[in-house]
Order: structure tokens, then sequence, then C-alpha cells
């Protein structure tokens, strides 16, 4: 039914180990730590201080004042992001708009807008909103002003699937390409660093101290964090008229639900597994084809267990020769962001012939027992990826890659 | 502890939405009532306000009946008292 | 040749009433849901009502499950899910559920949760934070407890277009379900009315207001109208692909023809009237479900009493139908629902399929005075007639246009 083939021809990326495609693969491949003491907000009253954020981030630089002082946190973010995927395609100005839309993940939207609407109804009351401010919060804003900002007249769309968003945000991209209704999308995830999520998960025990270790024995959890990456997807047919440079090649997805429990994975990661493996089968990829996973791993002791479990019931015994690594190790959990700056990865992976390493890795855990890239990248032949990523409510989503020839 | 054990059934309760009458000593929260992972960390959150203690994480493994729960938090008082005095 | 996609079961939570008969009862009587405000203090405000929903009752609706972990957002959802569930008669078992996805369109339906959260803490400090508000205060959280509660395996998702959520949501089920990631998908809609989203839109002056001796009421395509009127409420559509549901005898209300969606990057910044978004998304819709403007029997319009997006999807309208207008019948629900933002798109598809099955369409309530820019064919009284096809128009103010094409399938027909 679909011909169409959907390549990667552009990558923008913001991150805590780096801002711009460039900057974030030389960290990543250098194992670097992004994880600081936080800045955004108060932590003093709370037990950890740690996390990440997209440091020394001047929205100015990427967006006209006014532009800028229009947009919450997410759109800034978003916008940048596109813009800087738009210049790495080298598409601007070949852009159909009809035929070009925008698809987008995040968690909560703009949520520092709300938190700072939250302190000042909390110390003044509602009198005191100011209109423009509040102006800025409406979720849809995000994608619309990713379109606004590159002219953009197709489908435009934010999907607020927490830690599976931006691989639900590229699937759907990628379908609506493969059935033809656009040529370009520009899709990925934003996500500020939010409060409440660093109070949660740090209340409910899912964050670590100081650093995130996936796998490790000894690893407390995650670290909350944010950031965003927004990737140029195109049709093949489109690329190749155009000479585009083709970083990579999304072959399917899959999307399944635990539907087990609101906050916890199934013990077995029944969803896990499901969407691991409709995500090989739609994209006519066998077990031996993936030799590379890029974890969930977001460090906390139920997913990685799980995770573990259910990449070993999707892989069986070949588990243990695919490397499997989790760059929230350095970059910390970015929430809606977090699948769409795996996919950059993942992209530069297959493109460079590099894995990215899972840092701060010193004791291996009996439960997780596979070969996570420990410390050190990795050069590596990458044929194809599975690109894992689990929300609450056993929200499951997986992106498969492969390399571009 | 008979005070603890009420004012801990009750949290129980309002949190889990369950009928009072229905929460015994010694029923087990999690096989009994059916009280998931969530709903402990809510209580948690609740008898840390009402008994002004703190509770670990390795002390959610005593989250099982109302007599484990109010022996745990008899001994976090405890400890306040003789900090205190 | 792609898989048709029929509606085999409804469920809605609506100021006008619970359940589809109390829904199209009200629909069909011209029954207003708009009401003083109660929820928050309007005492300060010039606008003070809003589609509140004070009937709902969700541990009847849900029959014993336990409800204690739910906010309102969610206890909305798992109860139009319910809904569904009992009207399309379903008795499913885990096979099938495994092939059950849940999408729903959402913009606000977190903010307060997530808001009370942040705002408690901050103020009584870290230990305050309650582990239950917190995964509340999680937007995809809405939907997960619907899906924990009725097993729904296949995929659940959230799809945020502002006032067209809901068209987005059922687009993207009839895609999945054509894709084989489902058999069967419930595609919906949910907004809850909290003081922070009427917030928002009132400092906007986008809300009706009583300022300066203005009525403050919900009166689409009304000369008189001065600004939309906030609502609540969910709803949901059960989509299934045709032989699926043949083979299990299902109900069916009519079948999803077509969809467009654009977005019109000039729009809001309002330098002129545009319809050309919702323009481009009703012919991408008539194109997808293959029909001719004069093939379309009833609008089912977005009208929602805003002073600029009405007159944008009069002209809309008028742009792509023409003189095919003069056969067509249009209404507007918010007149009665007022805006349920994300939600007014499938409670609009609610309206159509039951008008198309029972050949009535709802009146346009407060259509007294009818704005000359408009010139649609509205009317103020309930219409009946033999209708084979609808539209529906969602128009966010972001720029972002959706359009939905339905039409009445051979064979079952429900009884008004």
């Amino acid at each position: 039914m679909f011909d169409r083939r959907v390549v990667i021809t552009g990558i923008g990326v913001l991150s805590p180990i780096g801002i711009g495609k460039e900057a974030f693969w030389q960290a990543l491949i250098e194992g670097k730590n992004g994880i600081r003491p936080v800045t955004a907000f108060d932590t003093s009253d709370y037990p950890c201080h740690y996390g990440g954020q997209v440091w020394d981030f001047d929205p100015n630089h990427y967006l006209s004042p006014q532009a800028a002082a229009r947009m919450g946190e997410a759109s800034q973010f978003a916008v940048t992001s596109a813009k800087m995927a738009l210049d790495d395609a080298g598409i601007e100005g070949r852009l159909d708009p009809e035929r070009t839309g925008v698809a987008l993940g995040s968690t909560n939207c703009e949520v520092r807008v709300i938190e700072k609407l939250g302190e000042i109804w909390n110390r003044e009351g509602y009198e005191q909103t100011d209109p423009e401010f509040i102006a800025k919060y409406p979720p849809q804003l995000i994608p619309a002003n990713v379109a606004i900002e590159l002219e953009v007249e197709g489908p435009v769309v934010i999907m607020p699937n927490a830690c599976a968003a931006g691989n639900w945000a590229i699937g759907c991209a990628f379908d609506l390409i493969r059935t033809g209704d656009v040529d370009v999308m520009f899709a990925g995830g934003s996500d500020p660093i939010s409060r409440s999520a660093y109070v949660g998960f740090s209340r409910t025990f899912a964050m670590a101290q100081e650093f995130c270790q996936p796998f490790d024995k000894n690893r407390k959890g995650m670290m909350v964090s944010e950031g965003a990456a927004v990737l140029v997807l195109e049709n093949l047919d489109n690329a190749r008229r155009r000479g585009a440079r083709i970083y990579a090649e999304i072959t399917g997805y899959g999307l399944s639900c635990d539907a087990y429990h609101i906050t916890g994975p199934h013990p077995e990661g029944k969803g896990a597994v499901r969407a691991m493996e409709t995500a090989l089968a739609s994209s006519g990829l066998s077990i031996d084809d993936v030799n590379y996973i890029s974890a969930h791993g977001t460090g906390t002791k139920a997913n990685d267990k799980v995770e573990t479990l259910a990449i070993k019931s999707v892989f069986g015994q070949r588990a243990k020769q695919i490397p499997v690594s989790s760059i929230k190790s350095m970059i910390g959990h970015t929430m809606g962001a977090a699948s769409a700056l795996e996919a950059a990865a993942s992209a530069l992976a297959l493109s460079e012939g590099i894995i990215p390493p899972t840092i701060n890795y010193s004791e291996p855990d009996p439960d997780c027992d596979l070969d996570y890239v420990p410390n050190v990248a990795r050069e590596h032949r990458v044929e194809a990826v599975l690109s894992n990523s689990f929300a609450f409510g056993g929200n499951c989503s997986v992106l498969a890659l492969r390399k571009w020839r | 502890m008979e005070n603890y054990k009420d004012e801990i059934r009750k949290l129980i309760s309002k949190i889990g939405a369950i009928q009072i009458d229905r929460i015994g000593d010694d029923t087990h929260l999690s096989i009994d009532l059916g009280l998931d992972s969530l709903s402990a960390l809510e209580l948690m959150t609740a008898l840390e306000g009402k008994f002004s203690i703190r509770i670990a994480e390795e002390q959610l493994t005593r989250f099982t009946s109302v007599t484990s729960l109010a022996e745990l938090v008899a001994e976090l008082r405890g400890v306040a008292f003789s900090a205190a005095g | 040749m792609q898989k048709r996609i029929v509606i085999t079961g409804l469920g809605v939570v609506s100021p006008i009433g619970v359940g589809r008969d109390a829904f199209w009862s009200s629909l069909v009587n011209g029954k207003s849901g708009i009401k003083d405000i109660s929820v928050f203090d309007t005492s300060k405000m010039s606008s003070k009502k809003g589609g509140e929903i004070t009937d709902f009752d969700p541990v009847e609706i849900l029959d014993g499950i336990n409800i204690a972990a739910l906010d309102r957002t969610a206890q909305l959802v798992c109860s139009a899910v319910k809904l569904g569930i009992d009207d399309a008669g379903l008795d499913w078992s885990g096979t099938q559920k495994s092939k059950t996805g849940l999408l729903f369109g959402s913009s606000f339906g977190h903010t307060h949760t997530y808001s009370q959260f942040d705002r408690t803490h901050v103020s009584k400090g870290f230990l305050a934070a309650s582990a239950k508000d917190f995964a509340n205060s999680v937007a995809i959280t809405n939907v997960g407890h619907a899906s924990v509660m009725f097993g729904l395996e296949a995929f659940n998702g959230l799809v945020s277009m502002g006032q067209s959520s809901s068209l987005g949501a059922i687009n993207l089920g009839t895609s999945f379900i054509r894709l084989d990631r489902a058999d069967m998908v419930f595609v919906g809609g949910v907004e809850v009315l909290y003081l922070e989203n009427f917030l928002q839109f009132y400092l906007a002056d986008r809300l009706a207001s009583s300022r300066d001796g203005q009525p403050e009421m919900c009166a689409p395509f009304d000369r008189r109208r001065n600004g939309t009127i906030l609502a609540e409420g969910s709803a949901v559509a059960i989509l299934e692909e045709y032989e699926h549901a043949a083979a299990r005898g299902a109900k069916v209300y009519g079948e999803i023809l077509g969809y467009g969606t654009a977005f019109d990057p000039q729009f809001a910044s309002r330098q002129k009237t545009t319809g050309k978004g919702l323009a481009k998304a009703m012919r991408l819709a008539l194109n997808s479900a293959n029909l001719k403007p004069e093939e379309i029997d009833y609008i089912c319009a977005a009208g929602s009493s805003s002073t600029y997006e009405d007159e944008v999807e009069c002209s809309a309208i008028k742009e792509v139908f023409e003189s095919a207008l003069e056969n067509v019948r249009v209404s507007a629900i918010k007149s009665m629902i007022g805006e349920c933002f994300s939600a007014a798109g499938v409670m609009q598809l609610c309206t159509s399929a039951i008008a198309l099955n029972t050949g009535t369409i709802p009146p346009t309530v407060n259509y007294q005075d009818p704005d000359p820019n408009c010139g649609l064919p509205l009317s103020a009284e309930a219409q009946q007639g033999s209708f084979k096809t609808a539209m529906v128009n969602t128009l966010d103010d972001s720029g972002i246009a959706a359009s939905l094409v339905i039409g009445r399938t051979t064979g079952d027909r429900l009884v008004a």
C-alpha cells in the first residue's frame, strides 16, 4: 500500500550536553555528563539538587526578540530546534508549505509558564495575572509557533504522551509521509525542565542524587532534565531529487500499552515486548538485523530491569550480542523530548558508525546482564536500531531506523 | 498505639476509597485491599504529615497492615521523642 | 482499497446531559447547558457563565470500579469510555483488547491538577507533594487511567490541536486501524472547566461578557455575539473496521468518509479575516471522501459564538460550498453545550452520527438576529429530513483547522 520511504535529512538539538547537532554528537561520543546543580528553580528544600538543563541557552540568539518574548520555553526550544534542523537539511526555500507539517511530543507542554503563574496566584491572587503571559501556555501553540516560523501549512499537532511522546510524533510524521499526505515533516519533542516533575519523581523515590546510572547495580533513579530535538523527515524521492544528505532511514515503529498500572511498568514488560516486536514487523526487520538498541534506560530500578527482560524476550539468545546504551546517562531524562533526542542520536550512530556509551556504569547488576556499552563510545557498523521509550500508563513506543546506503 | 491505628485506618479509607469496616488491624493492604504502590506513596505522605515523621524508602516494605504501620509510626515518633528529650 | 471505518458506539458526558440519549434529547429540544459557574469564583469578572457539568456521577457510571486515584479529567475520560462500551454492547475478551486502542484530544485536561500540585508543594513544602496528584498532573495519565481500567492494550495517546484536537484523534484512530495497529479504537476528547484555562480565555477577551450591557450568551453566527462561553465534557466514539463490526453484528451509526487538516500561519495575527486554513481542510476532507460539496447534507459547524472565528468559518464554508450551500443544513451545537474545546469535535461527530440516523438536525439556540456577514443556512428550530452525509468543522485560535466527513451506512437505523 505504501511505497514511499522516509529518511532523516536534518537534525536540530538542544540538550544538556550541547546546543546544536555537532556539539551534541561530539559530547555523546566523548561520554560527557550534562547533569549539574539545577539553576532553573530553587532546590534548597529538596533532598536533591542536580538535574539537566540546556545550559547557557539564550533564545535571543536564535529567535527575533518579538518571537522570543511571545513564546513560552517549550515553544522557544521547539522553534530553535526546528530552525536548526531546517538549516541542517539545507531545505529552506524548498518546502511546499501545503505538503509540510509539524508533529511534536511533550509531557505537560509550557510547564514553566504554568509554574510562574502559580507563584503569582499563590502570592498575589488571580487578579494579578498578566494577559500576555498567560496567553503563552496553550499546548497547541508549541507546534503552531514552529509552523508560523517555517511558514508551514500542513498538519500541525502536539502529542503530550510524556516519556514516549517523541517517538509518537516521529512515528505519526512517518505515517503521514508514507501515505502521501505530505512530503516533509518537522518531527520531534520539546520539554522544559519541570519543577513538579522534579519534586514528584524525587518524592516518589524515582530520582537519583547526583548522576544517572542506567543498568548499574547501584542505580538510584533518573535525573530530571530538559531539552528538544527536531528532525526533518522527508519522502525519499524528495530527498534524492534535491541531493540531500541522508542520515538514516526510518523503517517503522511500534506502539503498545501495558494497561497494567498508572505509573509502574508491567513486571514482564508486556507492552515493551509488543512495541518492539511491532516495530520490527512493521519495518520488515528481523531480530538478526538489529545491532544497536537505544534504550529507554532511565536509571530507575524498575525500568532498567523490566527493559532488560523485555529485550531478552524479543531477541532471545541474540540479546547478549546487541549493544544497548542509554544516553539518559549523559543528558538525563528529558521527558517528552527524550525519544526525539534518542532518535537523533540513533540516526547519528547509524551514519557515523559509533555507538554512544552508557556512562556512570561501574557495577553490573545480575538482573541487567546485557552489553550496555559501558562508559566509552564504541565504533560499530550500526545497521539497524531500535529506539525504546516507555511512559506513564504503560505507554510504549519503539522506533526502528536503518542505515542509509 | 491504638490511637495510631484508628488514625491510620481513616487515612487508608480516605486514600483508597475503602470502607473502614473492611480495614482490620491485620488486613493485608495490597493483597486484601488492593492498595497499589501509588496509594502506598500517597499514604506515606499522609502519615508523614499527620504524625510529623519522615519515612525512608526502605520502610515502604512495612506498608503491609494497619498494625505494621502503627508500629512503624510509633518507632519513628519514639526516635523523635528521645531526640527532643 | 483502503479499509472502511465505521462508528459503532457513542459515549457522552456533556453540559446538556450524560449519556447518548440525554445528550441527544437536549440537543433536539434546544436545551442549553450554559449556567452560572459554581466551581470557581467569578465575582470580579464580567463573564460568569460556563458549560459546567453538575449532574455527573462517575461512581455510578463506573459501576463500582474504585476511582480514588482519578482526578476529574480522568473520571470524565473513563466515564465516556464506559458509556461508549455500554452503548456498543461490547462484551470483549483479552485477545480483542490487545487490538483495541485509545486516542483522546485534550488541551487543558492536566493544567488544573498540575498547577494545584505545583502550588501545593511550593507553598507547603516538599513533603506536602502527593504521589497521586503527581501522577495525575501528567497529561497522559488522563487516558492512562482508562487504558488500565478497561485493559486497552494496542496504544493510548493524546493529541493536542487546540479546538481541533478530537478531530485529530479521530483521524489518527482511523489511520491506525488502516495501518493494522488495532481493530477497534476509542477516539474521543476531554476538557475540564477550571479557573486556570477560563482565565486565559477571559484575559484574551475571547469570552462572552456582560460588559457594556452586552448579553453574556453563546450565540454562534448571531449579530449580538460578543465571545464564546467555555465548557467542559468528554465524549467517545468507537471506531471499528467495517468487516470486524459486521462479523460481531455491531450496531453501526455511520462511516468515516474523509478528513482534512490545514494550518494558516497568518491566522493568529488576525491581520485580516481569512478562512484559508479551514477552507483547505474542508476541501481535503471532501477530496479524501471522494465527495463534492453538493453531496454534503449537513454541516455541524465549529460555530462557537467567537466574534472572529464564526466569521472565518462562514467565509470558508461559502468559499467551498458556493451555490451548493442552498441545499445544506448547518447547525452549531456549541450554542447549547458551549465551547467544550478539545471535546467539541467528537461531540459534533456524535451529533452528526445521530442526526444522520434519526433524520433530525438540532437547532442553533440564540440564533435570533443573524449576522449579515455570515449568511449560513442556520435555524433556531430543529429540522427534519433525510440526511446521508455530514461534515464536522473545528477551528483553533492558533490557526489549526480540521474537517471530517461522515456518512450514513446502508442498513442500521436508530430510532430517536
